[in-house]
C-alpha cells in the first residue's frame, strides 16, 4: 500500500513538473488569466501621471498656412515631418514623485512624426523649436508673444496665456516663462527618438502653477517652427522662397513662422494662420485647445449598436467572396496563357496567385521552382517567407512552427536588402507586415516592425499610386492595429485618425474605424 | 558495475525530458551562430543534469550551473539595455515608457504597498516582454510551488556571485555562527523595513537605496547628491556583500544573512515538496554540516528537530559533507520514506534528487538560459571577429 501511495503520489508529481513548459508556451494566456486576478496597474507618478487629455494634429500638415516649405539646409532635407505636431498630452499633475528629481510637477508631451534630421554629421539632432503658452480660465495674461515678432501671431484675447514653454528640440533644453516676467526656470525635458515624443515636467515649485492641482479648466496654444539661434524668440524665419538659412512659401510679411499649429476642433489651420491684416498690421489671431475636466466625463464610450458589427459582418462577407471568385478567375486565366509556354511551373505570378488564394502546396512548388532559376529575386523570397509562415500556422508542433516563423523573418529581411524598385518593395514588406501583424505578439514581439512597413507601405502609395488614397488610408488602420497589438495606443491612435481623415476610404476600412471609436475589437 | 549501469540508464530517463526541453527553448528558435551557442549551452546543462544524477551529488553541479549564470547573465544584461537605449544608467525617460526590467527583488518591497493602492510601485511593462512583470510573477510561482526558496540556490541569477566568492581559498577569515540569530535573522528585519519604508514611501526603496546588484545591472544618474550617494551604497554593497564577506566567511553572506527576497522566499517556501531531512540515528553531531552550510540554515536547534532552517536553500551542501549519510532530501509528503524496495533505475527515477535537479536545472535555464547564450554567442562573435 505504501509503496502505491509512493509510487502514485511521486508519478503525479513528476508529471507536473513535466509540464512546466507549457506555462511558458501558453504565457499569453496566463498572464492575461493573472491580470484578471491581480488588475495591476503601473503608480502613475512613476509614469509622470494619468493621461488627462490627448489632442491630435492631422498627419503632414506641418505647412503652416499651406504652403510653407522647410528650408533648403541640410539639417532639413531628410527630415520628412520634422515639424509636424502628430498629438499633445495633458497629464494630471504629481506631487508624490517617485525617482524624480522633480518633487511635484506637472507633465506634457508633445508627439512629433519625426525628430531625427537630415543633418548628415548628427542625425539625431532635430532642428525644430516648440512653442507652448498656456493658461488657466479667468486668469488675466498675454495675448502677444513670449518674443516680440517671434511666431508672428497673437492670442485670442479670451484665452491670455499666463505661461509659455519654450522648447528647444536642438540643445535639448526647456524653459518656463510666467507672463508678468516674475517667474522662469529652466524645465526637465526628455526626449524619446524612438517614438518621436518630447515630454517635458513643469515643476510645480512656484504657487500660482498649482492652481492646476484644484482641477480647473486650462487652456493651450502649442506651436511648431523651425530653430534658429539669431533671431528674436529662435523662430526661423519664412519668406517667399525657401533658403538655407529662411523657410519658403510665405504670402506676405506677417505670414506667422509656424509651421504646425495644433488646431482647436471646428477650425481649419489654414485659414487660422492666414487671419492676420495687413491693412490694420494684425497678426494671425490663434484660437486655443481647451482642457476642461467636465469633459473628461463626456468622454466614455457609448455601447456600440448591433447593427454596425452586422453590417461590418456583411460587408467583410461580401469582399472576401468577391475577391475570392476574382482570384479564381485569374488564376484560370494565367494557367490557360501559360499552358503552351512551359512556365506553367515556375511562372512567379502563377505562384504568388496561388499564394493569394490559400494554396501554400501549389504556390511553394512554383515559387521553389522559380526561385531555382532566380534565387536573388526579392519578390519570391518573400513570398517563399509568407509560405513559410502559413506552414508555421498550420503545423501542431510548436518548435517546428516557431522554427517557420524565424525563418519567414529571415527570408523577408534578405528580401527587403534585395529590393530595386518601389513596387518590389511594396510587395516585400507588405507581406513582411501581414505576417508580422498575425503572429502572436508575446512570442515573437514583430507588431511594431508590422506598423513600420505598413507605414512605409504607405508612403509607397502615396508616391506610386497618388489616385489611390484609400490604400494608404488602409495601411494606416493596418499600422494602427499592430501598434495596438504591441501595446503602443498613442501610435494607435495617431494612424486611426490619419486614416479617418482620408478623403477616401473601402468600405469595411470604414467600418473599422466606426467600430473601433466604440472600442470593439472586430478582429476577434 | 550493475549498480553503474543502472544509475546510467535512471540519469538519462531523468536528463532526456530537460535536453528536449533546452532542445525547444533554446536550440530550436535561434539562427546563426547563436545556434552554435544555444548547442553549446544545451550540451552543458544537460551534462550537470546527468552528472549529478550519475553522482548522486546535488552540490558540485549545481554550483557549477548556477556561477555560470550569475556571471554570463551580467554580460547580456547591460550589453543589452546598453543596445536598446544607450547606456544602463536608467534616466526619467524609461521610467515613462516603463522600460525597467521587472526583478524578482522587487516582489517583496511591492506587495504591501499594491495591497493598499491597487497600484504596483515600479515602472516595468506588464506584458508582451520577457521581463515584464507578468512574466517574472509566472516564474517565480512556479518555481516557489515546485522548488520554495530551492530558488536562491538554483534560478537567482545573482547567487552565484557570492557563491564564487565563498568558494576562492578555503581558510576562513571571519567566523559567522549560524547559532547567532542576529546573524541569521537580520534578513527578516531587512525585509520587514523594506516593506514599510516602499509602503510609506510608495517606491522600491530597496532598488533606490539597499540593492549591491546595481553595479552589474542598472542604476539610476548621478547628476544629484542623492544619486552620487546612492551609487557610493552600490559600489559599497556590491563589493562588500559579494565579494568581501563571502571570501572572509566561506559562506554567502547576502544570501544567508542580508538579501529580503531570500526571507521573504524562505516565508512563502513552505509550500515547497522538497525537505532536507537529519536523521538523529545516525547524525553524530559533528556539526560539520552547520559549519559548511553556506546560508547558515543548520543550527544546534535544527540538528535537535531533525530538519533544516526555513531558511535552507536546498543547495545540496549538507548532503555532501555528511560523513555519516545522515541528512538527505525527501518529499515534504513522505518525509519518513528513504528508499522503497522496487527496482533500481525506479527508485533512481522517483528520487526527491532527481525531481529537484530536474526542476531546478530546468527553471534556471530558462530563467538564464537566454543571458548566457547570448553571452556565448557574443564571446563567439567577438573572438571570431578577432581572428
Amino acid at each position: 500500500m505504501k509503496k502505491i501511495i509512493y509510487l502514485l503520489s511521486v508519478s503525479l508529481f513528476g508529471f507536473a513538473l513535466l509540464n512546466i513548459p507549457s506555462a511558458f508556451t501558453n504565457m499569453n494566456f496566463i498572464h492575461r488569466q493573472m491580470h484578471k486576478v491581480l488588475n495591476l496597474r503601473i503608480r502613475d507618478s512613476f509614469n509622470g501621471g494619468k493621461k488627462l487629455f490627448r489632442f491630435t494634429d492631422p498627419l503632414g500638415d506641418d505647412n503652416g498656412n499651406g504652403e510653407l516649405e522647410y528650408p533648403r539646409s541640410e539639417l532639413y532635407k531628410g527630415g520628412v515631418g520634422l515639424m509636424d505636431i502628430l498629438s499633445f498630452t495633458i497629464f494630471s499633475p504629481q506631487s508624490e514623485t517617485d525617482w524624480s528629481d522633480d518633487i511635484i510637477y506637472w507633465q506634457f508631451s508633445y508627439r512629433l512624426k519625426n525628430l531625427n534630421s537630415g543633418n548628415k554629421s548628427n542625425p539625431k539632432k532635430s532642428p525644430q523649436i516648440i512653442n507652448h503658452y498656456f493658461g488657466f480660465e479667468g486668469e488675466e495674461g498675454r495675448t502677444d508673444t513670449l518674443y516680440p515678432r517671434s511666431e508672428l501671431v497673437r492670442f485670442d484675447p479670451e484665452y491670455p496665456w499666463q505661461y509659455a514653454v519654450s522648447v528647444d528640440v536642438n540643445s535639448e533644453t526647456a524653459k518656463i516663462f510666467s507672463y508678468d516676467d516674475i517667474y522662469s526656470s529652466d524645465i526637465t525635458m526628455m526626449v524619446d527618438k524612438e517614438l518621436n515624443k518630447i515630454v517635458i515636467r513643469v515643476p510645480l515649485n512656484y504657487k500660482p502653477l498649482r492652481k492646476i492641482f484644484t482641477n480647473p479648466t486650462t487652456y493651450h496654444y502649442v506651436l511648431s517652427g523651425g530653430y534658429d539661434p539669431l533671431t528674436n524668440g529662435n523662430f526661423l524665419p519664412v519668406k517667399k522662397r525657401s533658403s538655407i538659412r529662411n523657410g519658403g512659401g510665405a504670402k506676405s510679411r506677417l505670414t506667422p513662422k509656424v509651421y504646425d499649429y495644433l488646431t482647436p476642433k471646428g477650425y481649419s489651420q489654414k485659414s487660422i494662420l492666414e487671419s492676420y491684416s495687413e491693412e490694420t498690421f494684425e497678426y494671425a489671431l490663434l484660437k486655443p485647445i481647451i482642457a476642461d475636466p467636465k469633459d473628461l466625463a463626456e468622454n466614455k464610450k457609448n455601447s456600440i449598436p448591433d447593427k454596425f458589427i452586422e453590417e461590418f459582418k456583411a460587408a467583410l462577407q461580401e469582399e472576401n467572396k468577391l475577391s475570392r471568385e476574382k482570384k479564381e478567375r485569374e488564376v484560370k486565366e494565367l494557367e490557360d496563357k501559360l499552358k503552351n509556354s512551359g512556365e506553367l511551373k515556375s511562372n512567379i505570378e502563377l505562384g504568388i496567385k496561388y499564394f493569394n488564394l490559400g494554396n501554400t502546396e501549389k504556390s511553394e512548388e512554383i515559387i521553389l521552382n522559380y526561385l531555382d532559376k532566380n534565387p536573388e529575386d526579392p519578390r519570391a523570397i518573400s513570398y517563399y517567407g509568407s509560405i513559410m509562415a502559413m506552414k508555421g500556422g498550420q503545423t501542431d508542433s510548436l518548435s517546428q512552427a516557431m522554427e517557420y516563423i524565424y525563418k519567414a523573418f529571415d527570408l523577408y529581411k534578405k528580401a527587403i536588402k534585395l529590393v530595386k524598385t518601389p513596387e518590389e518593395e511594396l510587395e516585400v514588406r507588405l507581406n513582411r507586415a501581414n505576417v508580422a501583424k498575425s503572429v502572436p505578439e508575446s512570442v515573437f514581439q514583430k507588431n511594431t516592425l508590422g506598423a513600420k512597413d505598413f507605414l512605409k507601405a504607405a508612403e509607397i502609395y502615396k508616391e506610386i499610386y497618388p489616385d489611390k488614397p484609400e490604400y494608404v488610408a488602409h495601411c494606416y488602420i493596418m499600422a494602427a492595429l499592430c501598434f495596438k497589438n504591441a501595446g503602443k495606443e498613442e501610435e494607435s491612435i495617431i494612424y486611426l485618425e490619419a486614416a479617418e481623415s482620408s478623403e477616401k476610404i473601402n468600405s469595411t476600412d470604414r467600418y473599422k474605424l466606426l467600430l473601433n471609436g466604440y472600442g470593439y475589437n472586430y478582429e476577434k | 558495475m550493475k549498480d553503474k549501469i543502472y544509475r546510467v540508464i535512471s540519469s538519462a530517463v531523468v536528463t532526456l525530458p530537460l535536453f528536449f526541453n533546452l532542445y525547444f527553448f533554446q536550440i530550436s528558435s535561434a539562427i546563426g551562430t547563436r545556434k552554435i551557442s544555444a548547442v553549446i549551452f544545451s550540451v552543458f546543462v544537460t551534462f550537470l543534469m546527468f552528472m549529478t544524477l550519475y553522482k548522486r551529488d546535488i552540490y558540485k553541479y549545481r554550483r557549477v550551473f548556477f556561477i555560470a549564470a550569475a556571471l554570463l547573465f551580467f554580460p547580456s544584461f547591460m550589453s543589452n539595455l546598453i543596445s536598446n537605449r544607450g547606456s544602463v544608467t536608467l534616466e526619467d525617460i524609461n521610467m515613462i515608457k516603463n522600460e525597467v526590467p521587472f526583478c524578482h527583488m522587487v516582489t517583496p518591497s511591492a506587495i504591501i504597498p499594491y495591497a493598499f493602492t491597487k497600484t504596483l510601485i515600479f515602472p516595468s511593462k506588464l506584458f508582451n516582454s520577457y521581463t515584464s512583470v507578468y512574466s517574472m510573477l509566472m516564474i517565480w510561482l512556479l518555481a516557489t510551488l515546485t522548488m520554495g526558496r530551492g530558488w536562491c540556490s538554483w534560478v537567482c541569477f545573482y547567487g552565484g556571485w557570492d557563491e564564487l566568492s565563498s568558494s576562492i581559498g578555503k581558510k576562513k577569515r571571519l567566523k559567522l555562527s549560524p547559532n547567532s540569530s542576529y546573524v541569521r535573522y537580520f534578513k527578516f528585519t531587512m525585509l520587514i523595513f523594506l516593506a514599510l519604508a516602499s509602503l510609506k514611501t510608495l517606491s522600491v526603496v530597496y532598488c533606490e537605496w539597499f540593492c549591491p546588484l546595481k553595479l552589474i545591472t542598472e542604476h539610476g544618474d548621478t547628476n544629484s547628491i542623492k544619486g552620487y550617494l546612492q551609487f557610493i551604497f552600490m559600489v559599497v554593497l556590491f563589493i562588500g556583500l559579494l565579494i568581501v564577506l563571502p571570501f572572509l566567511t566561506k559562506k554567502r553572506f547576502q544570501c544567508g544573512t542580508y538579501c529580503p527576497f531570500g526571507a521573504f522566499q524562505s516565508l512563502v517556501g513552505k509550500v515547497s515538496p522538497f525537505r532536507v531531512i537529519i536523521d538523529a540515528k545516525k547524525c553524530t553531531e559533528c556539526s560539520i554540516c552547520l559549519e559548511k552550510c553556506p546560508t547558515l540554515s543548520i543550527t544546534s536547534e535544527s540538528l535537535k528537530k531533525g530538519k533544516t532552517d526555513k531558511t535552507c536553500t536546498l543547495c545540496g551542501k549538507c548532503l555532501e559533507v555528511c560523513p555519516k549519510k545522515a541528512i538527505s532530501l525527501r518529499f515534504s509528503w513522505l518525509k519518513r520514506v528513504n528508499s522503497l524496495n522496487i527496482h533500481p533505475i525506479l527508485n533512481n527515477i522517483l528520487s526527491p534528487i532527481s525531481f529537484l535537479s530536474f526542476v531546478g536545472l530546468l527553471i534556471g535555464s530558462i530563467v538564464c538560459g537566454g543571458f548566457m547564450v547570448d553571452t556565448i554567442n557574443k564571446t563567439i562573435n567577438l573572438f571570431g571577429a578577432l581572428l
